[in-house]
């Protein structure tokens, strides 16, 4: 019973594959090192990430699994699920024992889990293209807060930085702590605890006021269904969309 | 900036209107520009009625010359009237649009005047979007019946989509109920824009009751069970609760191995209907009793009875608009 701990990250999940091939152990289960709880009788091997074994895997992976193979792992490994970076690792596995592209074998349990996984991050990701919302301040920029199921700040920033073009913008996910700026040209990642005071732009509560207004007139009072509401816009997701707050 | 009371008279005048998408355009974002459209669609929030807000659904303005009777905008109604003139249009949908609280504009009109000085001002607000603002986002126009050709023209060479109400079934319906409208004035902007391939109808959209191939389907009991792991994909259509996706996935994974009942579950099949009509692997998990098959079948369509009611108050309008004379 042999437990993989790594930092859960594309690097770390190629390091856990090294190991796992060269030394000939298959773990049970992998982990990420911040969602780790020790559990009785196993055997826990944390594997540090070493940068010079990650190409070799990758480009083993991308060699039989295809072009999108490392870039889906990654986005997997986003996920909140606590048994994501074993998703993860078991799909990768797979592929490179089986030395073929594998993501077509829906049957197979390892490869359904990934894919499982790998769509509930992507329909989030969706899901917040639509329900971010954005004040505007003072100086122009427009500040976003959220708090997500799965760590997705880095795969919905291109969408908004398609569309906002110059428009300096700052995501803040308040459950991580994670940041993503952009000043117009370039975007920047990183971690803050402060909590952001802004200084509204001048027209910034009226237009909030106008969404507002606009939402509740455009609903029909006669036809209420909150339940299919609820289903297409869960009641955690409102807490930063001023219309329903 | 335009004030909360003609937003609210403007929205409530556009709501009913069933078109909400924001899907089938993928335009990019120009330089210095703001916006682009997402091909699938997305919806930004959802009301408490369960319908997606994703367009700002908007009249230019509900201070109608017309009056039919079965609008609430027509002239002799005792109704609050307003009009937002296009510059103030433009302002909403920017701010809104930054604040990504819509993924675009839905714009319609009551009759401003004449037709044609309507269609002149969905075009200005339109163009002005487009070109002073650089916006990229989904656009969608309602065309003015009897506008000018070229006025719908050119507006629907800038906006991503555009449609025309059809009111009324017959051509005596509409003189009685819309006299300053006439069939022509109607059908003949949609046919042009078919010509033009902009030509799109929310009718176009509606599906029909119950799909064609269900009734067949249960007379042919003999045809079915069929085995998920050798039939071919038209037979696979075929089965009740097996759409375009399943029956992709199916083809894909049984390539790979033997599909069990448990992978098709595993896969996202729905098999509430399809259980009956399968084999798995040669295993039969449904029910042979007809009787059940048919209420799983019908329980999707609304069985209680209820009756339409008539636009027209006495019973011999009712029946003369039931035979198509009104």
């Amino acid at each position: 019973m042999t437990i993989f701990i790594i930092d859960q990250n594309i690097d770390g999940l190629m390091c856990a594959l090294y190991k796992s091939f060269t030394e000939k152990i298959y773990p049970c289960k992998v982990y990420g090192a911040h969602v780790y709880q020790p559990e009785l009788c196993t055997n826990t091997v944390r594997v540090k990430t070493d940068r010079s074994n990650v190409e070799r895997v990758k480009k083993a992976l991308i060699n039989y699994g295809g072009d999108n193979i490392v870039y889906q792992l990654r986005v997997c490994l986003l996920s909140c699920d606590a048994n994501a970076a074993y998703h993860a690792f078991c799909y990768a596995h797979k592929t490179l024992t089986e030395r073929r592209n594998v993501s077509e074998d829906l049957c197979d349990i390892f490869v359904s889990n990934f894919f499982d996984t790998l769509r509930k991050v992507y329909n989030e990701k969706h899901r917040m293209n639509g329900f971010l919302r954005f004040s505007e301040t003072a100086g122009g920029v427009l500040y976003a807060q959220y708090s997500p199921d799965n760590d997705i700040t880095e795969l919905i920033v291109p969408h908004f930085s398609d569309r906002l073009h110059d428009i300096p913008f700052v995501i803040h996910d308040i459950k991580r702590n994670r940041v993503a700026v952009s000043d117009g040209r370039t975007v920047k990642y990183g971690y803050t605890d402060l909590s952001a005071k802004i200084n509204p732009s001048r027209n910034e509560e009226a237009f909030a006021l106008l969404w507002k207004r606009y939402f509740n007139t455009v609903n029909i009072p006669e036809r209420k269904n909150t339940r299919q509401q609820d289903n297409y816009m869960p009641r955690r997701y409102r807490k930063y969309m001023n219309e329903t707050y | 900036m335009i004030d909360e009371n003609r937003l609210i008279i403007l929205t409530n005048g556009a709501k009913y209107d069933v078109s909400c998408s924001s899907s089938g355009s993928s335009r990019q974002n120009t330089p210095r520009g703001i916006g682009n459209a997402s091909y699938a669609g997305i919806c930004h929030s959802f009301t408490q009625d369960g319908r997606c807000v994703s367009l700002l659904k908007i009249l230019m303005s509900n201070d109608c010359v017309y009056d039919c009777k079965y609008c609430v905008n027509r002239r002799s109604n005792d109704l609050p009237r307003a009009t937002a003139s296009p510059d103030e249009l433009c302002e909403l949908v920017i701010a809104f649009y930054k604040r990504n609280y819509i993924e675009g504009l839905f714009l319609s009109s009551a009759i401003i005047k004449t037709p044609d000085h309507t269609m002149e001002l969905l075009y200005e607000t339109v163009k002005k979007l487009r070109l002073v603002y650089r916006f990229n986002g989904y656009i969608h126009v309602k065309g003015i019946p009897n506008a000018d050709k070229l006025l719908i023209e050119r507006t629907g060479l800038i906006a991503d989509r555009m449609s025309f109400n059809i009111e009324l079934p017959s051509e005596t319906s509409l003189n009685l109920l819309a006299p300053q409208k006439s069939k022509d004035s109607i059908l003949k902007p949609m046919k042009m824009l078919a010509l033009d391939k902009y030509y799109d109808s929310p009718f176009k959209r509606r599906k029909d009751f119950l799909p064609a191939g269900q009734t067949t389907q249960l007379r042919n009991l003999g045809f079915f069970p069929v085995e998920i792991n050798t039939a071919p994909l038209e037979t696979l259509l075929r089965v009740p609760g097996i759409g375009m996706k399943s029956a992709a996935k199916i083809i894909m994974a049984r390539k790979h191995s033997i599909i069990t009942y448990e992978d098709l579950k595993r896969m996202k099949v729905v098999l509430k209907r399809a259980a009956h009509f399968i084999t798995c692997n040669g295993k039969y998990i449904g029910t042979r009793d007809e009787k059940t098959i048919k209420d799983l079948l019908v329980s999707a369509e609304n069985t209680i009875n209820a009756e339409q009611l008539s636009m027209f108050g006495t019973n011999n309008a009712a029946l003369s608009a039931l035979y198509g004379e009104l």
